[in-house]
């Protein structure tokens, strides 16, 4: 690539919130040229989110602090400019969709901007025309924004930042709450934009297999500052061992490849994407993974009895939109099972019945056989704990020990000024440790990190006796270590006898630590199995827009028609490369 | 019950009013309905309104109804009690002790009809008018600084969300255990409960709005541009004028008689 003019330049910049001692932006220097596409990466709360506010102004233009150091973007000198200046230079989109857009109608939102910055009439006609088309959303200017999907609105924020014809496009975390597909579309997107009509690009991102191979270039943030900054490959083999460390997610080929090399195996050119895994993985005759017989992951479950059953369940919308269609299905006592499907799907209509938060009718739902149709939803919460998806929705006290005891005080009908007894307090502070939050215990629950909020809402659901956990999108948002650390905790409660429901896009966790798969499409349940069998059939996949893991898409590749079932975790891939294809165990353990 | 009283897209004469003109209407008929304390001009003044929802705004009986019942129930209650309380001379019933006088039935139908009527007009004008002309015609009309116009579009665009939002928290804590308890300490607490995460999403939120906002330049100028214009037609033109007639020569009346 010819070294083009750098668009933005940093020198030495260092920033302070105000009240706060110290500095999120350490002495931070780089550049960024025109047309390039950036990934920038780092742990939650290392001050991603502020550079990127930092390159527009808004920090400290609008949310003060104090700012040293120079900005040059777009031949403006930040500091010195007013945020409506940049705003024509940089447009910037964030995680919460909803929050962003401020108008009632599509059009209204893309107008808004140019609109404010005084823009003629004719012009923004046009402009509203060429970006909604620009993101593929013409057709939808009458619109009201707060009926679209995740995906649209993220969109129509690009869109509305589009139509102030910036240079630079920033993504902060933008994906973040959209299901695979429509993140996928997203990426597809900053493709074309990038591509096609030449606009430089920076994208925040916790995941980025699918997007790493249209990055120029990776920076890695940690504490204020950049640890490292260049060429995507070099930068995940020199680092990837740390960036997992920090809790960040690499490619999962990446990942793949590191444990290779503890083996013994050298890469040539060290894989980012399934497309050079390939390549160094092939050997011309000799397949790298040989057929395997069926591994029969699920038959230790098959032997209990069914705890929920659903038979030809409905659901019509209040609007008259069929969300179930004649669902059937049982699982079984013990069992870990994934309900995937895209955003729209039922999925969560689907697990509102199981709870009862929806009145399933008669003769519908049964829990050990017994139809729950009569039965209250605080009757329920003996059986089932439901986590919902914003942990925040669910927390009723203003102290962490509080909160994890607080349905068992409940169900004592202690009152606020009673005393508690002495085991409730013991069982709770018990449960603290065993979910890594004891340290927080006299914390407001509202103070904790993302990751913390998360387990202390799943402590707090979980009451002793009850059998069965429905989660609702628990990884959500969350960093590689903060769902490693929840996935895994679920696996133990699994282990000690609990059947869990979970709904869960993060397919790499899926594959990693769950047994069964639900999958829905359309108000239809069109896959009901081990998860083992899912990326075996194509349609399926297709038609619930599953993403296949990268691993799945690798030992296919490499095994191509030999396969009886995929191979869909690293564990496994590495499991199948040590046997080279004996009869295998049966058991896969899990290296951690 | 809230999405009731929300802007329904339609072809009406009330429709193709512009917001401006839909106010000074508005304002009139609730002046007028002051102008008299009595039953027969009341009626009048509610039929004619009545007519106006039905013929010129084309709403369904059906759907006035379902927006009048949670009013008519209160009118009723609002009607007995008047009936009973407002002193009068000429006596019309008689059962026991009870005594109900001709003048108070007469102020009490003239009260309640009148309570009907603003009730009705405001439901034609928040049916028949699309938030974002109030805004543009508060900002392009009456001269409001769009920086406090867009207050009112704002909020209309986040009262649905804010409403989801409420209705999950508010199962949420059920499946926690929480329980409708007595006593005024326990009802403060459980407000408490469930005010705090809808507050503390919504600063949240309110926080990336504010800074998307800013970052789009919005305040930058004293002025904007506008891709919408609001135009008064002429049907905005013969209500607005009907209106201020109509107010006018009750006005007169009310003072000559």
């Amino acid at each position: 690539m010819t070294q083009k003019a750098s668009l933005i330049d940093v020198k030495h910049y260092t920033y302070t919130y105000e009240d706060e001692e110290r500095a999120v932006l350490q002495d931070i220097s780089f550049s960024i040229h025109e047309g390039e596409f950036i990934l920038m990466v780092g742990p939650s709360g290392c001050g991603k989110s502020t550079l990127c506010q930092a390159l527009n102004g808004i920090v400290p233009h609008v949310l003060g602090g104090e700012a040293v150091g120079e900005i040059i973007v777009d031949g403006k000198n930040v500091l010195e400019s007013e945020v409506k200046d940049m705003s024509e230079s940089i447009g910037m989109v964030f995680q919460d969709a909803d929050a962003q857009l401020c108008n009632i109608y599509v059009e209204d939102e893309v107008a808004f901007a140019p609109e404010n910055l005084r823009v003629e009439p004719d012009e923004i006609q046009r402009r509203i025309k060429d970006c909604l088309n620009k993101v593929g959303m013409s057709g939808y200017e009458s619109r009201k924004v707060f009926e679209l999907s995740g995906g649209q609105k993220q969109k129509v924020g690009i869109a509305s930042v589009l139509s102030m014809k910036p240079k630079i496009l920033i993504l902060d975390n933008a994906t973040a709450n959209l299901d695979p597909q429509a993140t996928k579309d997203i990426f597809t997107l900053l493709k074309e934009l990038h591509e096609q009509h030449g606009y430089t690009i920076m994208v925040v991102e916790n995941k980025i297999d699918d997007l790493i191979h249209l990055a120029d270039r990776i920076m890695v943030m940690e504490q204020g500052s950049f640890i490292a900054n260049g060429d995507p490959r070099t930068i995940i083999r020199e680092y990837g061992k740390q960036l997992m460390e920090m809790g960040i997610w690499i490619p999962e080929v990446s990942e793949l490849a590191f444990q290779l090399e503890k083996m013994g195996y050298s890469f040539k050119h060290f894989p980012i994407t399934v497309e050079d895994a390939y390549h160094e993985l092939k050997y011309p005759n000799q397949p790298f993974l040989k057929p395997r017989r069926k591994l029969q992951l699920s038959e230790k479950a098959s032997d209990e009895p069914d705890i929920l059953t659903v038979n030809n369940l409905n659901y019509l919308y209040p609007n008259g939109t069929k969300a179930l269609n004649n669902i059937s299905f049982s699982i079984k006592k013990g069992d870990f099972v994934a309900i995937l499907g895209t955003n729209g799907s039922g999925k969560t209509t689907l697990i509102k019945h199981l709870m009862g938060i929806i009145k399933p009718p008669k003769g519908k739902i049964f829990l050990r056989g017994e139809d729950i149709a009569k039965r209250s939803l605080h009757d329920m919460t003996k059986d089932i704990s439901y986590v919902f998806q914003n942990p925040e929705h669910q927390f009723v006290t203003d102290q962490v020990l509080e909160e994890s005891i607080y349905s068992q005080k409940m169900k004592l009908n202690l009152s606020i000024n009673d005393e508690v007894p002495n085991d409730i307090i013991e069982s709770g502070l018990q449960s603290l440790k065993q979910f890594n939050l004891y340290e927080a215990k006299d914390k407001n629950p509202f103070m904790l990190s993302g990751g913390e909020k998360r387990r202390l809402s799943v402590v707090s659901s979980i009451a002793s006796e009850q059998e069965i956990i429905i989660l609702d999108e628990p990884t959500t948002g969350l960093d590689f270590a903060s769902a490693t650390r929840l996935l895994k905790l679920c696996k133990e409660l699994n282990e000690q006898g609990k059947t869990i429901i979970m709904i869960n896009h993060d397919i790499r966790l899926i594959c990693r630590w769950v047994r069964s798969a639900l999958i829905m499409q359309q108000g239809h349940l069109i896959f009901n199995g081990d998860i083992h069998d899912v990326f075996q059939n194509d349609e399926i996949c297709e038609k619930a827009s599953l993403i296949e893991p990268p691993i799945s898409k690798l030992a296919k590749k490499l095994n191509p028609g030999l396969l009886t079932e995929s191979v869909i975790s690293i564990n496994q891939f590495m499991h199948g490369y040590m046997m080279g294809g004996e009869e295998s165990g049966h058991d896969i353990s899990v290296l951690s | 019950m809230a999405m009731t009283f929300q802007y329904y897209p339609k072809e009406s004469f009330m429709h193709k009013v512009d917001p401006v003109s839909k106010l000074i209407w508005l304002v009139c008929l609730s002046l007028s309905v002051f102008i008299f304390n009595t039953a027969i001009p009341e009626f009048i003044l509610f039929l004619i309104t009545f007519t106006m929802a039905v013929g010129l705004a084309r709403l369904k009986i059906a759907f006035l109804l379902k927006g009048l019942w949670v009013i008519l129930v209160f009118s009723l209650g609002f009607f007995i009690l008047q009936v009973f309380m407002v002193p009068g001379q000429t006596l019309w019933m008689e059962w026991g002790s009870i005594r109900i006088y001709q003048e108070s039935v007469n102020f009490a139908v003239a009260i309640t009809l009148r309570m009907l009527t603003i009730f009705i007009s405001s439901l034609i004008f928040v049916v028949t008018t699309d938030p974002r002309d109030i805004v543009l015609a508060l900002s392009q009309k009456l001269k409001v600084p769009y920086r406090f116009a867009y207050a009112i579009s704002i909020a209309l665009r986040f009262i649905p969300t804010l409403e989801e939002e409420a209705r999950v928290i508010e199962t949420a804590q059920m499946i926690r255990g929480v329980r409708k308890q007595k006593g005024w300490k326990n009802k403060l607490e459980n407000m408490k409960r469930f005010t705090l995460p809808l507050l503390m999403s919504s600063i949240r939120r309110v926080q990336v709005t504010s800074i998307t906002m800013e970052a789009k330049g919005y305040g930058a100028y004293k002025d904007r541009t506008y891709i919408r214009h609001i135009r008064i037609l002429k049907e905005g033109t013969i209500l607005y004028v009907a209106s201020i007639c109509t107010l006018s020569i009750l006005t007169i009346l009310k003072i000559v008689g």
